[in-house]
């Protein structure tokens, strides 16, 4: 091991951190550690002019490790990694020591005390100075192309989005035809447009494309390969088979509806529909609306039908959409036959946002809403000859019964996660506890997954409207092109590595890893295994599995960490 | 209870005039009455949209006792003209209840 | 943020223009996010950083976008950085301006809870973290000052208690601060903002002076401010020992000239020498401040005659002479053949302050002299009041306040600190980088773009416009935002108090749909936010005080997102009321507690009171469109409620009416942060479209 030249720098802060630990003293003792050539105290390490000085530092001793104990790493890691490397230093070799939100700022009254955890802090961070190796981020080629799974409308926007940025784009369909959900709608909220005006519409663009591919009746059979070179094999048509190379996957798989139980609210009746079987009755209508050929007098609406339930029946959330779907559907109920009266059995209306207006324009036209509690829910009953009964209390007039004769009951159910237990084994994709796929974070990464290069986009992420299937599906194109565009992926190099010199080939660490990293090898000295750094989070359960310490993370070597903890305790 | 009637605000020629059809159950109008009777307005006008004819007999008195101020109306965040409509309604009870 | 990043990272070069001291927005001034109850501050500073150190993203804040053109390449933007008064490059975020800043502002991050001061911080984790001076110019008294002598900063000083360095302050601008609080007729006090108010008086300045000056005669310490000469051929000759001469040669040493004044008298002084005794002004008192000409390093010959071609010939680099002030004329310091003349009092001892300001120019002007530089910047620091300004007879603007160091304070708390910094320098003093600039200028920038994202948020309803919601009337009234400060990590108080007497709240209600669903608040949608936020608010205030009583009053309780309906479910677990009832009216009760007046719709019925000790308002979104007038003939189409339409929401979000132009978040309608953030990722992808599809250069 080469004689290391390390610089230790102690940051005043301003006061911050030299209010509270004797940082003169902190330099004195760490100056006399082996290995370290200069040892210097900053006022303010991130301005500019103390940047400016270490470099000179740094350029002028020929250092080759450098250790700033100063905040904490989230603040600056970045900043003093992006000087070591304008230093001519190996970005990686840039150790940082928290000496404020760790040391100073925890131990305000005492300054001895917080001196001397100051020093063996930093004497912790020169132990891994001097230990630390030069790295550099993998960087992987990505394949210029994506493959979108699903063609509902949200797959489909997102397609033609990347094919109109020159990306090659497979765009996969189950169904034999594209246009998901919507693909029949007459009439969609808020604006009345016709799903499939919409559907034809964005196919025209799509086929005009000579970037995308459009695949249906097809089927997804496996996938290899990781961010950046996945290796996709699809089946069309139950037997031609395809095999596709893409740097980047986007789910848009869409959502299923929740089908009543028998006997939840009269399902199993006749006359009693889920909301979307009552749109279908609505677009097939031609001149006259009727009912088993009679006029309707009456329509009950009853939300919340398998949503918001807090027993085992039905599901727990709410599914965001139904509320401004009813009484959209209302509104365009009375448009085709004014003379229904139309009564609504709610929880709370969640016309949210703008869908507000739809509220408005259903009450205008004549509908009237009634509140419901969860623990008394509406009854339906048949009467014979004349239809449907309700009797619920509304709790908008004092609790008191009301009882209404329907000829027809419509429920409003919410989304369910759609049919896809073969593609979530396929592509490994992360499921929340409702069935939804997961994303990483809901503010930080709406449409990433644990699974680098794979993005889930609309309903298939949670229940949404149309509108915001698509929004999600154009963030996750936004995504996905960052790394199809630049071509390049960059990934931390803190992956793990094998001392294949201690590996007994046991295997034990292979089924420790989430992420499928590890697989064995053959090689001539015997079988060990092999990490596939694409994959590998560095997260480091192998490395504890591991009997032999023959796996260690890059950075964060076994002798680094144990000269780390003899440094901080002498 | 109440039997659900929703012909009735037609048959009593009530959905021209009568606009309450827009509430939607904030309860500023009871709240700010001056009056400050429990059944005041927007608890009427519900019986009205679920055609509750008996209980708009029942509370005859307080249509009556309605004060027109429209301090109600001036704040009702849907815009429900309610002054007109308790004279909607005084109209009905002239003509069709008491044939006045 | 969002948008920024997600198109650098696609290869583009991004500029990010924001109008505040920092990036952030209003996420970074949360407590804790819904549904997860994240720490907002963790969550947002990564994104932050981010931004900050992205290799393709150039940072604008405290700027603001006033045009933007279209022309045959694009965009042409042009972006006004708003004047800090302070070097980013040099500034380091310590903070300790802050501390010694002597003007207080309404915190505008805290709501207006709190105060800040005129040099500040926004907050602990800005981004960038550098200070910024709110400065509105001059203030009129440091204005109306013929000696340029900052009027404002003596009382700002004097309101701080900091009489030694208010002394140390005046020295910088004028030698005689105890000769002034004497003579001077106080233009300062005529213009002050204060005496303009019904019932007001003006701050009185010259009494502050005159209590300053002696404290600083009577102690010992005396401020050094004697400063060596230091170049041989900054020698200069003044020919007379009036005011006018003394207060030149005074600003020549100070600025390291070696300077002699020759006078015929036996003693300096000119008008002063004898002193005024019937305005208070002892011989002695003059010959003291006359000390701190000496002390500066001038050399004063008495009995010595002087002519300019002497002193030529004596080696001095140049040479002031007076000239007796007429009334008649309009004089100023001139320079002619080499010399500099300068108009001098010979009687109207109030006019001293003007005697100090052309001593004071013809100082500047014999520098510019003697350096062959441009005096005109310089000339800037002491205006040369025109003729009609300078009064012939006293005014008698004001008569001297005594005043003591116990009741100056009162006297001074009243000063309205019109131009918000005062110039007392106490920052420039203390800042240990030595960045800040008072006489810096605003920077312009002319960006050429492709392609233009509007990112410009949302504003909050002002629930002043429901005045039967009390706010502004009564203190315990206060708007969701403040609550959420109070619940913050930076936090203005260390605890949940309420603002009238600092009592920690118990029972506490929240109004819903404050400004949102209201056609009377001209909003008739809903909010999307306030339904969750106050739930989420509700969650945080039982954590933090679990025997405290929260109700909501609601009309619907609007949770519609992932995790959002467990999340309500979980506040009505730890006990939240909900009541269905809109509060449509607030009024306050004994000890100024709050009763709201509903109707308990699901209760018993009618209208019902309660009685809370802190009345939260849940205000809603309303929309910021000031950005639109700034895209002149690309002026973007709006909607009813003024936020920037989409023209096709279903199929394209963040596509405005004008190519090139995208909006993304809640600039098209209010989102809360997860919709806001995919939004923007949207609008970040069409704006990529675009710019590839137009074939931009990435």
């Amino acid at each position: 091991m080469t004689e290391k030249k390390i610089g230790a720098f102690i940051c005043r802060c301003g006061g911050n951190i030299s209010d509270y630990v004797d940082v003169e003293q902190v330099r004195k003792e760490i100056a006399r550690e082996d290995n370290v050539t200069v040892a210097g105290i900053n006022m303010f390490s991130c301005s500019d002019a103390s940047q400016e000085d270490m470099i000179a530092n740094i350029r002028e001793n020929g250092l080759d490790g450098i250790v700033i104990a100063s905040c904490s790493p989230k603040l600056h890691l970045n900043t003093f990694r992006a000087m070591a490397e304008r230093a001519g230093l190996n970005p990686y070799q840039y150790i940082q020591v928290n000496i404020r939100e760790q040391c100073s700022w925890a131990h305000t009254h005492n300054k001895d005390a917080a001196t001397r955890k100051a020093v063996s802090l930093v004497r912790e961070g020169v132990a891994k100075a001097k230990l630390s190796e030069p790295l550099t981020p993998i960087e992987l080629t990505a394949q210029p192309s994506v493959m979108v799974i699903g063609a509902g409308l949200a797959g489909m926007r997102a397609a033609l989005a990347l094919g109109e940025m020159g990306v090659t784009v497979y765009l996969v369909e189950a169904a034999p035809e594209p246009g998901g959900s919507i693909k029949g709608r007459k009439s969609l909220f808020p604006d009345n447009s016709s799903g499939h005006e919409l559907v034809e519409s964005l196919l025209e663009r799509i086929r005009a494309n000579g970037n995308i591919v459009l695949y249906t009746s097809a089927e997804i059979l496996e996938k290899t390969g990781s961010v950046g070179n996945f290796t996709i094999r699809i089946q069309v048509d139950g037997k031609n088979e395809t095999t596709l190379s893409v740097g980047a996957v986007i789910v848009s798989t869409g959502s299923g509806s929740y089908r009543p139980t028998d006997g939840e609210f009269g399902f199993g009746l006749s006359c009693v529909l889920t909301l979307n079987q009552y749109i279908d009755m609505l677009d097939s209508s031609t001149d006259t609306f009727l009912l088993n050929g009679r006029k309707i007098r009456n329509i009950a609406y009853i939300y919340c039908v398998g949503s918001r339930r807090t027993g085992k029946e039905g599901n727990r959330y709410c599914s965001r959409y139904c509320c401004s779907a009813a009484v959209h559907t209302a509104v365009r109920t009375h448009e085709v036959d004014p003379s229904i009266g139309q009564f609504h059995f709610y929880r709370d209306i969640r016309t949210y946002g703008a869908y507000e207006e739809l509220y408005h324009e259903a009450l205008k036209k004549g509908s009237v809403f009634l509140k419901y509690g969860l623990k008394d829910p509406p009854q339906v009953t048949e009467v014979s000859g004349s239809g449907l009964r309700i009797r619920a209390k509304d709790l908008l007039t004092g609790a008191e019964t009301v009882e209404l004769e329907t000829d027809l009951v419509v429920l409003v159910t919410g989304m369910v996660p759609g049919e896809n237990s073969q593609l979530i084994d396929i592509l490994k994709l992360p499921v929340g506890k409702e069935g939804f796929f997961n994303e990483i974070h809901p503010k930080l990464r709406p449409v990433e997954t644990v699974m680098d290069g794979i993005y889930i986009a609309g309903a298939c992420q949670g229940p949404k409207t149309l509108s915001e299937s698509v929004v999600s599906g154009m963030a996750a194109v936004a995504k996905s092109a960052s790394l199809v565009l630049t071509g390049k992926v960059n990934l931390d190099p803190f992956v793990a590595r094998v001392l294949t010199e201690k590996c007994t080939g046991c295997g034990e660490c292979i089924s420790s890893c989430p992420y499928g990293a590890i697989s064995m090898k053959e090689t001539p000295d015997g079988t060990v295994v092999e990490i596939t750094e694409s994959l590998c989070k560095g997260e480091g359960a192998c490395v504890a599995i591991c009997n032999e310490e023959a796996l260690e993370i890059k950075g964060y070597g076994h002798n680094m960490i144990k000269a780390m903890i003899e440094a901080l305790g002498g | 209870m109440i039997r659900v009637n929703g012909e009735f605000r037609q048959r009593a020629r009530l959905d021209k005039n009568f606009n309450a059809g827009q509430c939607f159950n904030c309860g500023t109008c009871t709240a700010l009455c001056p009056v400050g009777m429990a059944i005041l307005p927007r608890q009427l006008f519900r019986y009205v949209l679920l055609g509750a004819e008996e209980k708009i007999v029942e509370y005859s008195d307080s249509i009556y006792s309605c004060l027109l101020c429209r301090m109600c109306e001036e704040n009702c965040p849907e815009g429900v003209l309610i002054a007109e409509n308790i004279r909607a309604l005084r109209r009905y009870l002239v003509e069709d209840v008491y044939h006045i | 943020m969002e948008s920024a990043v997600t198109l650098a990272d696609m290869g583009f070069d991004v500029a990010l223009v924001e109008k505040e001291a920092s990036i952030g927005g209003k996420m970074i001034l949360l407590s804790k996010v819904f549904p997860t109850l994240d720490c907002s501050s963790c969550i947002s500073t990564p994104k932050m950083a981010a931004v900050a150190n992205h290799p393709r993203i150039t940072l604008f804040t405290y700027s603001n976008v006033k045009s933007v053109k279209r022309d045959a390449h694009g965009f042409r933007v042009r972006v006004v950085s708003r004047n800090s008064y302070v070097d980013p490059q040099k500034c380091t975020g310590c903070s300790q301006c802050e501390t010694v800043c002597t003007v207080a502002r309404p915190d505008q991050f805290n709501d207006g809870m709190i105060a800040r001061r005129a040099i500040y911080i926004p907050f602990p984790q800005s981004v960038p973290k550098k200070a910024v001076i709110e400065k509105k110019g001059l203030s009129p008294c440091s204005q109306a000052c013929p000696a340029g002598i900052r009027a404002h900063g003596i009382v700002s000083l004097a309101r701080a208690g900091k009489f030694r360095e208010a002394a140390k302050r005046h020295l910088e601008d004028s030698p005689f601060p105890a000769a002034l609080s004497c003579l001077c007729y106080a233009p300062c006090e005529n213009r002050c903002t204060k005496g303009k108010t019904k019932k007001g008086a003006p701050i009185p300045i010259k009494g502050v002076s005159s209590l300053m000056a002696n404290g600083y005669y009577g102690s010992n310490d005396q401020v050094a401010i004697k400063t060596a000469p230091d170049a041989p051929e900054k020698r200069v000759a003044v020919m007379d020992a009036g005011p006018a001469g003394l207060s030149a040669a005074y600003h020549l040493a100070l600025n390291g000239y070696e300077v002699t004044v020759f006078t015929k008298d036996s003693a300096p002084g000119g008008i002063l020498a004898e002193g005024v005794p019937e305005a208070g002004l002892s011989r002695e008192l003059v010959a003291r401040e006359i000390d701190n000409v000496i002390g500066a390093g001038v050399i004063i010959d008495t009995d010595t005659s002087m002519t300019p071609e002497e002193a030529g010939r004596r080696g001095f680099a140049a040479a002031l002479a007076p000239v007796p002030w007429n009334p008649d004329l309009v004089m100023d310091p001139v320079v002619k053949d080499g010399i500099v003349t300068y108009p001098e009092l010979v009687d109207r001892p109030y006019l001293l302050a003007h005697a100090i300001g052309w001593g004071r120019r013809a100082a500047v002007m014999v520098q510019a002299l003697v350096e062959k530089r441009n005096s005109e910047d310089a000339l800037v620091l002491v205006p040369a009041l025109k003729r009609e300004k300078i009064p012939a007879k006293d005014p008698h603007y004001t008569v001297a306040t005594k005043l003591s160091e116990e009741n100056v304070q009162e006297a001074v708390s009243g000063c309205l600190d019109c131009g918000v910094c005062s110039e007392c320098r106490q920052c420039v003093e203390v800042c240990p980088g030595g960045a800040i600039d008072l006489a810096m200028k605003p920077s312009t920038c002319e960006i050429d773009t492709d392609s233009v994202v509007l990112a410009t948020g949302f504003r909050l309803f002002d629930p002043a416009r429901k005045p039967l919601l009390g706010y502004s009337r009564y203190p315990n009234v206060i708007t969701a935002m403040q609550m959420d400060r109070l619940l913050a990590p930076t936090r203005p108080y260390n605890a949940l108090l309420r603002p009238s007497d600092g009592k920690i709240p118990g029972n506490i209600a929240f109004v819903l749909c404050t400004g949102s669903r209201d056609v009377n608040a001209g909003n008739p949608r809903c909010s999307r936010i306030c339904c969750m936020y106050s739930i989420k608010q509700a969650q945080l205030i039982m954590g933090a005080l679990p025997i405290s009583e929260v109700t909501i009053y609601y009309i619907d309780i609007r949770a519609f997102g992932k995790g959002y309906d467990e999340f309500f479910q979980q506040a009505e677990g730890m006990g939240t009321h909900f009541v269905k009832g809109k509060v449509v009216r607030v009024e306050e009760v004994k000890d100024q507690n709050l009763r709201v007046h509903f109707e308990d719709m699901e209760g018993k019925g009618g209208l019902r009171q309660a009685n809370h000790d802190l009345v939260v308002l849940s205000v809603g979104a309303i929309s910021n469109p000031g950005i639109v007038k700034v895209l002149g003939d690309d002026r973007v189409e709006q909607d009813e409620l003024s936020y920037i339409r989409e023209v096709d929401g279903t199929v394209e979000p963040g596509r405005t009416s004008v190519d090139g132009i995208f909006v993304a978040g809640a600039a098209s309608g209010p989102k809360d942060i997860p919709d806001s953030v995919v939004h923007a990722g949207a609008a970040s992808a069409q704006a990529a479209s675009y710019l590839i599809r137009t074939g931009a250069l990435k």
